[in-house]
């Protein structure tokens, strides 16, 4: 009798263990890492992420819930923002642990709410169905201490390449930033736009200069294009400055 | 370091005065409106104090804004 409980017992933890939905571990992705790949329904249907957005930049955000302040006021934000986004050649993919139909009936409350004196839009990206916890994992999005169902405020920056860019974490209480976001983004692909590769300077914003890695000609180039001096300025010896 | 100094302001100003927890919503900026957990007062709190309206709007049935 013993021996079969043993048996049983044995057979349901190994069927707990494979039937289960996969991820057991939980894991941030680092910058350089390859985006981690899922498939998941949405309010846009199934989707692959990320290869379903090809050589588009991807930004996967997390929430803690929907249907509450701090998440309301973020999907209004980036629902207000999406075209901006759109030109940026940027997929905007929402994800919490939340089932689609929470989903759907909160895009539709959304999509029904004038907010900061702006009228209601149709949002175009999707919301994600993680309710097995299988992203939030993979993208080590449930901070234990505060939540182990809910998502902390997640912001992964993924390149064309499906390359991790950027990674932020916010807390529940403070909404992020979308124009923040949205600036990182524009000096990202600012800073990779040239062969030459720029480095954006702290606080940089559109319009201003950027900065080179080394001395930005030689004696020869000067020679050969006197004009090219004008092109650039230093700041003391650690910073050269190319002007936009 | 601008978005830096925004969250740590934005904090600060989420654990209150006192009691009073604020939530921060999206793009919060100083000086913008803060956000409250739930209905901010009770039928008898407006009864005796009529002017708690005023400080108070909704946005939508799932955001109540403080005026700062």
């Amino acid at each position: 009798m013993k021996i079969k409980y043993v048996l049983f017992s044995l057979l349901l933890f190994s069927y707990g263990s494979i039937g289960a939905q996969g991820i057991k571990h939980s894991y941030i992705p680092l910058i350089g890492d390859v985006a981690p790949v899922f498939t998941a329904e949405t309010t846009s249907g199934s989707i692959n992420f990320p290869g379903d957005y090809g050589r588009k930049w991807k930004i996967l955000f997390s929430h803690p819930r929907d249907f509450t302040p701090v998440c309301s006021s973020e999907l209004l934000t980036l629902a207000q923002m999406q075209g901006e986004f759109e030109k940026l050649n940027v997929q905007i993919v929402v994800v919490s642990t939340d089932e689609l139909k929470t989903h759907n009936l909160w895009k539709k409350e959304m999509e029904a709410t004038v907010y900061k004196g702006k009228q209601p839009v149709i949002i175009n990206f999707p919301l994600v169905d993680d309710h097995k916890w299988d992203i939030a994992k993979q993208y080590g999005m449930l901070h234990q201490i505060i939540s182990g169902t809910r998502d902390v405020r997640g912001v992964f920056i993924i390149n064309p390449d499906n390359k991790v860019e950027v990674v932020l974490f916010y807390p529940m209480n403070l909404g992020r930033n979308m124009d923040e976001i949205k600036r990182v983004v524009v000096a990202l692909q600012t800073a990779g736009s040239s062969k030459d590769r720029y480095l954006m300077p702290a606080n940089w914003r559109v319009g201003d200069d950027v900065l080179v890695s080394k001395f930005p000609y030689t004696e020869k180039e000067l020679k050969d294009n006197p004009d090219i001096k004008s092109a650039y300025y230093n700041v003391g010896s650690f910073m050269y400055f190319k002007k936009l | 370091m601008d978005e830096i100094k925004r969250t740590l302001i934005a904090l600060q100003t989420a654990s209150g005065k006192g009691n009073d927890r604020y939530l921060m919503p999206a793009n919060w900026q100083v000086g913008d409106d803060v956000l409250v957990p739930q209905f901010p007062y009770t039928e008898k709190q407006l009864k005796e104090n009529p002017d708690l309206k005023l400080s108070y709007y909704n946005v939508g049935s799932y955001m109540w804004f403080k005026k700062m």
